[in-house]
C-alpha cells in the first residue's frame, strides 16, 4: 500500500512536469488553450502497470492539480473532458481488444483531442470551429499518441519496479 | 499482464493499423470539405459569438470597427475590404490577434480567454 502511494505520487509528479512543459513550451499550438496530452505518457503507465483505479487517480489529480496551477474554469473544462474520455477510451480498449500500448494510446490521444473540441464548440457556441479544427486535431492525435505510445512502451521496459505490488 | 509486453515491441498491429488508417481518412474528408467550403462558397458575412452566444453579425462588405467589453476583457474586431482581423485584445495569449486576417468561408478566430469567436459565414 505505502507503495503504492508512492508510485502515484512519483506518477502525479512526473505528469505534473508533461503538463509543465505543455502549457509553457508548445503552448496554443492549436485552438488556444487545447492541450497535446504529453502527460499521457505517465497515466498510460499506470494504466498498464498499476490499473485502472491508479490511471484514474494520476490522471484526475494532474488535471485538478494543473488546473489549479495554470488554468482557468475553462481549460479546465477542457481538460477533465479530454483526459476521462480518453482514460475510458483507453480503458475499454485495452481491457476488450488486443491493443498494444501504442494503439491504445493513440486512441486515446485522438479521443482526447476530440472530446476537447466537441467542448470548445459546446462552450462557444459554434460549429464552424469543427471543421476548421478536426482534421488537425485528429492527425495531431495519431502523432502524439504514437509518440506517447512508443515512449511508454519505452519506460515500461526498462521500468525497475516490480510488475505487481 | 507481462505476456502482452512482448508483442507491443513490434510495430502496430493490423487493427491498430486500420484505425489510424480511418482517423486519417476521416481528416482529410474533413479537410477537404473545409477547403471546398473555403473555395466555393461565397463569404457573405462576419458572425461574432460571445460566450455561447450570437452577439452581432455584420455583412464582410461592410468596413467596421467593433469594439467588444465585457467581464472577460476588450476586444478589438476590425472588418475590412472583405478582411477580418482582430486588432487588439487584453487577453493573455494574444492568440487571436497572432491569427491575422481571415478572408474565406468557415475562417474563424478564436479568443478562448474571453470565449470569443469571429467566423466567416456564407
Ligand atoms: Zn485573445
Amino acid at each position: 500500500m505505502g507503495k503504492k502511494v508512492a508510485y502515484a505520487g512519483m506518477m502525479i509528479a512526473l505528469a505534473f512536469v508533461f503538463g509543465y512543459i505543455e502549457n509553457v513550451a508548445i503552448r496554443d499550438v492549436f485552438i488556444p488553450g487545447i492541450k497535446i496530452g504529453l502527460a499521457n505518457i505517465v497515466v498510460i503507465v499506470a494504466l498498464w502497470k498499476f490499473g485502472n483505479k491508479m490511471a484514474f487517480t494520476v490522471s484526475i489529480i494532474r488535471v485538478v492539480l494543473s488546473g489549479a496551477t495554470y488554468g482557468n474554469a475553462y481549460s479546465f473544462v477542457y481538460s477533465v473532458s479530454g483526459g476521462m474520455c480518453a482514460l475510458i477510451l483507453m480503458i475499454v480498449l485495452k481491457k476488450y481488444t488486443n491493443f498494444s500500448v501504442k494503439g491504445v494510446s493513440v486512441a486515446g490521444a485522438v479521443a482526447h483531442n476530440v472530446a476537447q473540441l466537441l467542448v470548445a464548440v459546446i462552450l462557444l457556441g459554434n460549429k464552424w470551429l469543427f471543421v476548421s479544427y478536426l482534421p488537425l486535431l485528429l492527425i495531431s492525435g495519431v502523432i502524439m499518441g504514437l509518440v506517447t505510445g512508443v515512449i511508454g512502451t519505452a519506460v515500461m521496459k526498462r521500468m525497475i519496479f516490480s510488475e505487481r505490488l | 499482464m507481462s505476456d502482452e509486453n512482448n508483442k507491443e515491441v513490434k510495430g502496430l498491429k493490423k487493427k491498430e493499423k486500420l484505425l489510424i488508417v480511418a482517423v486519417i481518412v476521416v481528416a482529410v474528408v474533413v479537410m477537404i470539405s473545409g477547403t471546398v467550403i473555403n473555395a466555393f462558397i461565397p463569404a457573405g458575412k462576419v458572425i461574432i459569438t460571445v460566450g455561447n452566444k450570437e452577439y452581432e453579425t455584420v455583412s464582410l462588405k461592410e468596413n467596421k470597427r467593433i469594439v467588444i467589453e465585457n467581464e472577460y476583457g476588450e476586444n478589438i474586431i476590425i472588418i475590412k475590404d472583405e478582411q477580418v482581423f482582430m486588432e487588439r485584445a487584453d487577453c493573455p495569449n494574444k492568440t487571436c490577434v497572432k491569427k491575422g486576417k481571415i478572408t474565406k468561408t468557415g475562417q474563424s478566430i478564436v479568443c478562448l480567454p474571453h470565449r470569443l469567436t469571429v467566423t466567416i459565414s456564407d
